[in-house]
């Protein structure tokens, strides 16, 4: 295996982390679509990006939707959700409530995914700036077809990052979607990152 | 750079742009938004957006505007999930849908934040996508539809080939533009020839039609060729691959096309008859036996009955008691009833017996008006050059109807034959201006021995159509007269 080892606990508090921003963004779209949603982060990973085709599951090569914005602070990097291009298409067609026959998103839909992918990541990024206590500057969320590979080569980071993958589940109304959480980390971020969790940990 | 000059940059924006403080507090209201809404800037700056925007007070945007006062990343209201996040449209009243984008222009030193509110217009952007879409639905119901129907035509086709198979029936095309004449596989077994399908030339398709029948088959070819007749229909005899002969009869229709000029498609069937001709010249040949001995044994009784009808005379003329004359009277009665029907059997006894002919209409009634004593009646008929497709006694069906009118329709005065046609079918009528047709009557006229003659007459005229499938009935209204109503099918009628 040759996910980065971090000790089981940092684990389970970035999965918690994770899973009450997720909630509350799965709330905040419940409301706006009035529709019953559920948004659910059963597993998360922390790898190194030379180890990316080794994570079981994942394919880092493959293009799919990505709504991703920069982050600058304390720790820096990169929040994206990704889903696969059907997977975007029918979640757009359960939160508007329209029948698409069609398995691309076009740029209405975009727009749509676009402001669901915001929520959602900014419902992540606000969980870790509270638990940190720090505070970020942000770029606009921006909207691409991509994979982790050029999401990532396209990014003014250096070879060397981390990436915190979140394996996230959307069930809207009857519909389960699947799609991915990640968090790509700036060079030193990941323990920056570690080492607040672990002090907030012991500071109980 | 000063506020000033930002808000003269967000003024030249063709975007809506606004400015609220973390009161909701609308600090800059740009030119385009004050075009979009109608809403001054004097007027609306310094108010709370969430007083002039209600909608916008409600939580689902609160927590959003308090995230990013708090310093949370950029929000974006979408045009689908909020199309109107501020009340934006044309002068003449029409929304505009928009895109919304809200950015914290907060300094992270201080608690206080502002919040740039952008507004990007897709009104023609939906518009666009919403009409593609709908096109694209258009197009896959279509092709839909298109696949359906494609898999009912297969299912035809293939019950259609199966038929075709089971009824021993070929198929045949003539093309005028080619010349030719291309047989199907079971065309070809008809002939005796092993290819799945074949196509020869007119000429040479012709070597194969026996040389007394190949005028008649170029006659008919070429009637269709000329457009002169839409049907091809004929009984013909042709030479197998082995040499042998046989009877095919030939069915077909041309191609209807708009256009006059374009080249003329004669499609149809090809049956190979050879075992029903010779049937047919079997019976042909028994009818023929029939009427020699029905016509000798009608020779004989009416010899007979001359000499039963002289021996009353001869009795009439001595008798003198009166149950006595009026025995012979009943006697003399009986025998001129049956001379009545020994002679109509002469004229019925070749139904059938003859190969349907073509019948000009106009002739027929022509001929009975010579026939029949209608001094006192007017008869009308309009008849175009129409023929039909009949056993040889026609004539005698219309010479009954006129019969039986000048007959039994008392104060008659008229009679009118017509034609239409409905869907191919042609329809003739043949109307008086007598007393009509009771209604318990109209079926049972038609019926053997119902009549106040020989009770034949009708019955004979439905045997006589149903021949070449024509079908007779009376529809008029009692008391206002007789209205027989002739249907002659697709094909058993044409226009010369």
């Amino acid at each position: 295996m040759t996910i980065i080892k971090v000790d089981p606990y940092i684990i389970d508090a970035l999965k918690e982390i994770v899973n009450i921003g997720a909630g509350r963004s799965a709330a905040l779209l419940a409301e706006m679509t009035h529709r019953r949603i559920v948004l659910t982060i059963p597993d998360v990973q922390i790898i190194n990006s030379d180890e990316l085709c080794t994570v079981h599951g994942f394919d880092s090569t493959r293009s799919v939707a990505t709504v991703s914005l920069v982050f600058k602070g304390v720790i820096s990097g990169q929040t994206a959700l990704m889903i696969p291009p059907q997977s975007a298409a029918n979640l757009v067609s359960l939160l508007v409530h329209e029948e698409y026959d069609k398995a691309e998103l076009d740029a209405v839909m975009v727009e749509t995914l676009k402001e669901v992918g915001n929520i959602i990541v900014n419902g992540i990024m606000g969980s870790i700036s509270n638990i940190l206590g720090e505070r970020f500057t942000y770029s606009v969320p921006v909207y691409q077809q991509a994979s982790v590979v050029s999401l990532m080569a396209g990014s003014r980071f250096g070879p060397c990052k981390d990436l915190i993958i979140a394996h996230t589940l959307f069930r809207v109304h009857e519909g389960d979607i699947e799609g991915n959480i990640l968090v790509i980390l700036e060079l030193g971020s990941l323990d920056v990152f570690i080492d607040r969790i672990s002090e907030i940990s012991r500071s109980g | 750079m000063t506020p000033e000059i930002s808000y003269l940059l967000l003024d030249a924006l063709q975007h809506g742009a606004c400015i609220i403080d973390k009161e909701y507090k609308i600090l800059f209201w740009n030119a385009c938004l004050e075009q979009w809404t109608g809403i001054s800037r004097e007027e609306i700056v310094g108010t709370k957006i969430t007083d002039r925007f209600s909608h916008l007070s409600r939580p689902m945007y609160t927590a959003r505007f308090e995230s990013l006062f708090s310093g949370g990343p950029p929000a974006i209201f979408s045009s689908q999930l909020h199309p109107f996040f501020l009340p934006l449209t044309y002068p003449e009243g029409k929304p505009r849908i928009h895109n919304t984008t809200i950015v914290p222009l907060v300094d992270y030193n201080t608690v206080e934040g502002q919040l740039l509110i952008i507004l990007d217009e897709v009104t023609d952007l939906v518009e666009h996508v919403t009409f593609v879409r709908r096109l694209r639905r258009e197009a896959i119901e279509e092709l839909n539809l298109r696949q359906e129907l494609q898999k009912d035509l297969e299912k035809t086709m293939e019950l259609l080939s199966i038929a075709i198979s089971a009824a021993s029936m070929g198929i045949w095309n003539y093309h005028s533009k080619s010349g030719t004449i291309a047989l199907s596989k079971e065309a070809c077994d008809i002939l005796g020839f092993e290819e799945d399908a074949a196509e020869w030339t007119v000429g040479a398709f012709e070597t194969m039609v026996v040389d007394a029948d190949r005028e008649k088959f170029s006659h008919h070819l070429a009637a269709c060729r000329e457009r002169l007749s839409p049907l091809f229909h004929l009984q013909f005899q042709m030479i197998k691959k082995d040499r042998s002969r046989i009877w095919v009869l030939a069915f077909a229709k041309v191609i209807p096309s708009i256009n006059p000029d374009d080249p003329v498609q004669v499609i149809g069937v090809l049956f190979d008859v050879t075992e029903r001709q010779m049937m047919y010249e079997s019976l042909v040949q028994t009818n023929k036996k029939l009427n020699l001995l029905s016509n000798i044994t009608r020779h004989d009784i009416k010899n007979k009955l001359t000499v039963i009808l002289g021996y009353i005379e001869l009795l009439m003329e001595t008798a003198t008691d009166p149950d006595e004359i009026s025995y012979l009277t009943k006697e003399m009665d009986a025998a001129y009833a049956i001379k009545r029907q020994i002679e109509f059997t002469r004229d019925y006894q070749e139904i059938g017996v003859n190969a349907p002919l073509w019948h000009d209409l106009a002739s027929i009634i022509k001929e009975i008006l010579l026939q029949l004593d209608l001094s006192e009646i007017k008869v009308e008929y309009d008849f175009l050059p129409i023929k039909v497709f009949a056993d040889t006694l026609l004539v005698k069906v219309f010479y009954n109807l006129f019969d039986n009118s000048i007959r039994y329709a008392e104060k008659m005065t008229r009679i009118t034959v017509t034609y239409h046609i409905e869907d191919e079918v042609l329809k003739i009528t043949v109307v008086d201006d007598g007393t009509g047709i009771a209604w318990d009557q109209k079926e049972r006229i038609f019926q053997k021995g119902v009549g106040k003659n020989t009770g034949l007459g009708l019955f004979l005229t439905r045997e006589i159509l149903a021949i070449t499938g024509m079908m007779i009935r009376e529809t008029g209204d009692p008391g206002k007269g007789a209205k027989f109503e002739i249907t002659v099918p697709a094909g058993m009628w044409r226009r010369d």
